[in-house]
């Protein structure tokens, strides 16, 4: 991949609201807690 | 997944052992248990499967009393899972937690070994199987606290990432294993079906989670598989400068190359290694929750696959 499509690739992520689309939606199998909802804000 | 609901009775019987234990401490510690427990069990998808594994086991091993041992030894996986859950986090996030949900963490612990050793009694082998389980944990947590932190440089362990090591921080499922192993007086063969069975099972979900959580992982500085194959295609092909990837590199990084698909693959490896192990044991409950997960990063695999697939296309044109 050149510089100049992946700097193209970037702004699309971001355009697409953060990085939420290369995320895969969480199955119900076996995910770890992750600690914020105890953590004192 | 259907077969959860068979499970109902259970779930709850073991939930009120432990909720009734805690509920009989000293304040403010109950009430930090108990507080951390109801979070803790509707923030973690897997709570009821790792809950219900000593149940799921259960069926593979002639034992008497399967019941009564399946249940403590469900008590065992709750306390196990909470003791973990708290060190972690107290160690990810030291200035953020209450430090006195560590006193919850030890009286978790204790319960783990009183109900271990109240079915074993007294063993000197598995006692020894324990400290090694325990060893084994105690130096994965060490390992990846002082290699697989991320200060802007690759280093040659994370480039040789061990996935199988990370696998070793779910120590609190072998306990279940060691005892019904010990009850039944099993062969050295079933031992390692076992074993190789947890072994791959921790495996196939430490590299999941590393999927789902990647973005957590490298803004804490957490390397995992995925995020070393990320940085070090980056670098590579000089698309950042050493030690200057953010996360949206990453994110651009995942669309570039079959990083995740790969990664992925690994998983679903692992999973069918699990599955493969406990064949002959007629595990009905573990055999379909293991299949049902296959599926999962099977069809996980597939999504991202196409979605990538067409991002690319649209992008490019």
């Amino acid at each position: 991949m050149d510089k100049t499509t992946h700097e193209l690739i970037k702004e699309y992520t971001a355009s697409k609201e953060a990085t939420a689309f290369v995320n895969l939606k969480t199955p119900d199998l076996w995910i770890e807690a992750k600690p914020a909802l105890w953590i004192y804000e | 997944m259907i077969f959860f609901d068979d499970f109902d009775k259970e779930i709850n019987l073991v939930l009120s052992d432990v909720n009734s234990f805690i509920c009989g401490l000293e304040k403010p510690i109950s009430d930090l248990g108990i507080s951390f427990l109801d979070k803790f069990k509707i923030s973690m998808k897997g709570f009821n499967t790792f809950l219900l594994f000593p149940y799921w086991l259960s069926e593979g091993f002639d034992i008497k009393g399967k019941d009564d041992v399946s249940r403590k030894l469900a008590n065992l996986d709750v306390y196990g899972i909470m003791h973990l859950r708290i060190i972690d986090d107290i160690l990810d996030n030291p200035e953020k937690i209450d430090r006195n949900l560590l006193l919850v963490s030890n009286i978790c612990e204790f319960k783990m070994y009183e109900i271990s050793f109240n079915l074993i009694g007294r063993n000197e082998s598995f006692l020894k199987d324990l400290e090694d389980t325990l060893m084994r944990f105690s130096n994965a947590v060490l390992y990846e606290k002082q290699h697989y932190t991320y200060k802007g440089l690759l280093t040659e362990e994370m480039k040789n990432y061990n996935y199988e090591l990370m696998a070793r921080k779910a120590f609190h499922l072998r306990i279940p294993i060691l005892s019904y192993l010990y009850l039944e007086e099993s062969d050295k063969k079933k031992r390692n079906d076992f074993f190789s069975m947890m072994e791959c099972w921790g495996t196939s979900m430490q590299l999941f989670n590393d999927i789902l959580g990647w973005k957590d992982d490298f803004t804490s500085g957490q390397m995992t598989y995925p995020l070393v194959k990320a940085i070090e295609y980056l670098e590579d092909e000089n698309l950042v400068e050493t030690g200057k990837a953010d996360t949206m590199d990453i994110a651009a990084a995942f669309i570039e190359t079959n990083i995740l698909e790969d990664t992925l693959d690994i998983s679903l490896k692992y999973q069918k290694m699990a599955i493969e192990s406990i064949k002959s044991y007629n595990l009905y409950y573990l055999n379909e929750f293991f299949e049902d997960a296959s599926i999962k990063i099977y069809s996980s695999i597939e999504k991202f696959k196409n979605k990538r697939e067409s991002i690319l296309k649209d992008i490019i044109n």
